[in-house]
């Protein structure tokens, strides 16, 4: 039984006593009825009567008290049994990343980590968001959930258009803000205001000369597509990641083939300030015709509830 | 007369099974590929498959991460950035530029960058993304592949005199 240990010539083992098949009940020359509970009530008030030759002595048990042993009897069914196919089944391990309140219904609805992975875990076709809130600013990403355009240009997969509204944009966006941070990056060392136009201006010199990054990053129409397309770059990157980008990327991105490169603190400053003096004004039209069609979608369903 | 013939006739059996056993071993031995630990198909010629030991192995698989961007004219992700570029880099298997450059070179170059060796600086320094052991098997693997083929230097220990 289950806290005692077996004992040698003693009863046999009752924990899954039962969970037993009719098969493996030997009801003698009984004349008791071929099932579990009545095998059990003769096997405890009469045992000669089931097995002769059994050496269990015959107690003299009160109704009551036999009802009270037959039924803590049956609710001993042992461990669960295991059939050969269920030892092959690998349970699943369950990742430590557990979305919660209404972020979490708007995660469900679009099944981000089928794609995307968060805290390990998640799917493997696009990036790790699981420190996108300290990668992307709230409004650009806000604005890409709505209508997602592409950053890398060889890619050949999408992120597929959600038609999600402004609400569940700005759930998914608030979340990734607040929770999904990097602890390499922190936005208090970094001041925006320091960021003079000279600094922008010694900044651009280092891109284009000193490192040449467009060799792999484009900028305006010119440059090279094996990095992200940095024309946004102000709009979309926070200039804590940027600097913590340029410092050291495969400690925030293991495994990014963004080469890591000897910069000093100054030349990390500049050209973090340069960087976030690119940005794009106005919506490509593409994007502002879905957010209206998507608004007036909206208008419809909530005049089809009434 | 008569032992005449059978010694004839053993020796041909002999020369016989000699022959084929000779044969069968030579062809296990030959096919270069059976050893292999990858392959890599000629990049100008693809009917032409080039074996690849462990440490060039591993250069390819780091050359398809790392360099194939710029350094080839295709890529896994369709497009090479090669065109994007002025002056534009060597093709990986060029031996023509390659092979006339010894390995203390190519591994500086790789290490530094290219504006270290007075060279364009797209070419970012890779000295402290990759180890020199990684960037060691890269250069094992572009003389692997290298057209014409890449012949080492005649001393083995030129590379150690030049300090």
């Amino acid at each position: 039984m289950e806290g005692i240990a077996p004992q040698r010539d003693l009863g046999p083992d009752l924990s899954a006593e039962g969970g037993k098949d009719l098969s493996q009940l030997e009801f003698g020359q009984s004349k008791i009825p071929r099932n579990l509970i009545a095998y059990i009530e003769v096997k405890i008030s009469d045992p000669a009567s089931v097995n002769p030759s059994a050496r269990m002595p015959l107690y003299r048990l009160t109704p009551a008290d036999l009802d009270d042993l037959t039924t803590a009897l049956l609710s001993m069914t042992g461990p669960p049994a295991a059939s050969g196919m269920q030892k092959l089944i690998i349970p699943r391990t369950e990742g430590s990343f557990r979305p919660v309140g209404e972020f979490s219904r708007v995660y469900e609805r679009y099944k981000c980590s089928e794609c995307h992975q968060f805290n390990g875990v998640g799917g493997t076709l696009a990036p790790d968001l699981s420190y996108e809130g300290s990668r992307a600013q709230r409004q650009w990403l806000i604005s890409f959930l709505k209508n997602p355009q592409t950053l890398r240009p060889t890619l050949v997969l999408r992120m597929p258009q959600f038609n999600m509204t402004d609400q569940e944009a700005a759930v998914l966006a608030d979340y990734l803000g607040i929770v999904l941070q990097s602890p390499l990056v922190d936005p208090s060392k970094i001041d925006p205001k320091t960021f003079t136009p000279e600094k922008a201006a010694l900044g651009k010199q280092l891109y284009e000369v000193k490192y040449q990054c467009q060799s792999c990053h484009t900028i305006g129409s010119g440059g090279g597509y094996v990095g992200p397309n940095l024309n946004n770059a102000g709009n979309w990157l926070t200039p804590a990641w940027i600097s913590a980008w340029l410092r050291d990327p495969q400690a925030l991105v293991p495994g990014t083939i963004e080469p890591r490169r000897s910069l000093t603190e100054d030349e990390i400053q500049a050209i973090t300030a340069y960087l976030v003096t690119l940005r794009q004004t106005g919506q490509p039209r593409a994007a502002a015709r879905n957010t209206n069609r998507g608004a007036s979608h909206a208008g419809s369903e909530s005049e089809g509830q009434r | 007369m008569k032992g005449r013939w059978a010694l004839i006739a053993s020796m041909l059996l002999a020369l016989g099974f000699g022959g084929a056993c000779a044969r069968k071993s030579s062809a296990v031995a030959t096919d270069p590929l059976r050893n292999a630990y990858d392959s890599e198909p000629d990049w100008n010629d693809p009917q032409r498959v080039i074996p690849l030991n462990y440490a060039q192995s591993q250069g390819k698989r780091i050359f398809y991460t790392q360099c194939v961007w710029c350094h080839a004219d295709s890529t896994p992700a369709g497009p090479s950035n090669r065109s994007n570029l002025k002056p534009a880099p060597a093709l990986m298997n060029d031996g023509t530029v390659l092979n006339s450059e010894s390995d203390d070179y190519l591994q500086n170059i790789i290490t530094l960058g290219g504006s270290a060796v007075s060279k364009s600086a797209m070419m970012p320094p890779y000295g402290q993304t990759l180890t020199q052991e990684e960037i060691r098997e890269v250069i094992a693997y572009t003389r692997a592949i290298a057209q014409p083929p890449y012949q080492p230097p005649a001393r083995a220990g030129a590379r150690y005199t030049a300090k």
